[in-house]
């Protein structure tokens, strides 16, 4: 398995770490059943001592049973949505503050998002409709936005393989969307 | 048949430069879910809690003096 992660988790261990890519959030998600890279790494560890010929159980193993019992018991992927984020609440992922790489988006791609949004709901609304006929002109409008590709999703995953965010903020879970993933790769 | 688009989100009438005009997403498991809906998102130190770097610099150790054979990728995370 670890084989599959790669050097973009290369990360400071132990803060909360955001991306603007659903895509990529689900991607670390899948490789750590434990929510935590280090927690991944400390799971390896176990496994290969516990592997070894004529292994003993170390005698520190028993001064971490929380961790252990956690470490025995890895969960299914899942992937937050974080919709209100103050950027004041942001570090770039060297520890930076965040205004730099966000100073240096073009305006045309924030415009875009706006722009997108407003498509989107247009659409969004046109599907809540009772007529039948108005729901299926949305949905074939819907798929050639899809096919035609949104500007800010493009420029989401363009900023995302720039950067990564860590986040000093806690999010009430009022303002978070939870989404299980499925044990299929790729999202 | 209902169908759910992607939009994205933020306060109206806030400049830019005090949120971000766009959603961000963390990844991670269900062992962790029950916890953030209780806490909120960044409202515990897991790895502090679990003491997870204490333990991981003794792993890393036990296996090393052991002799055993560790994936560089884990290394990574002592140095």
């Amino acid at each position: 398995m670890l084989d599959h992660l790669s050097a973009a988790w290369n990360f400071r261990h132990g803060g909360l770490y955001l991306t603007p890519s659903r895509g990529q959030a689900g991607r670390y998600a899948r490789h750590n059943p434990f929510g935590s890279e280090l927690f991944t790494k400390c799971a390896y560890l176990v496994e290969l001592i516990e592997a070894a010929p004529q292994a003993r159980e170390p005698a520190f193993f028993r001064d971490y049973p929380e961790l252990l019992a956690l470490l025995r018991r890895p969960g299914t992927p899942v992937v937050v949505r974080i919709g209100k984020i103050a950027v004041a609440d942001l570090l770039d992922e060297r520890g930076g503050p965040a205004e730099g790489p966000l100073q240096h988006l073009p305006a045309n791609w924030i415009g875009s998002i706006g722009e997108d949004r407003r498509r989107l709901d247009a659409i969004s609304a046109r599907l809540e409709s009772d007529d039948p006929v108005v729901q299926a002109a949305a949905v074939a409008d819907f798929r050639a936005v899809q096919e035609e590709g949104l500007h800010a999703e493009t420029f989401l995953e363009i900023l995302s393989a720039q950067t990564n965010f860590e986040s000093r903020g806690v999010y009430p879970a009022d303002d978070l969307t939870f989404d299980d993933l499925p044990d299929e790769p790729g999202i | 048949m209902r169908h759910t688009l992607t939009t994205y989100s933020w306060p109206e009438g806030q400049p830019l430069s005090e949120f971000l005009p766009f959603a961000l997403y963390h990844g991670t498991s269900s062992v962790w879910v029950p916890s953030i809906r209780e806490h909120g998102l960044g409202g515990r130190t897991i790895l502090d809690e679990f003491r997870g770097r204490e333990f991981l610099r003794l792993a890393f150790d036990h296996a090393q003096n052991a002799g055993l054979e560790i994936d560089p990728f884990a290394a990574q995370a002592i140095g």
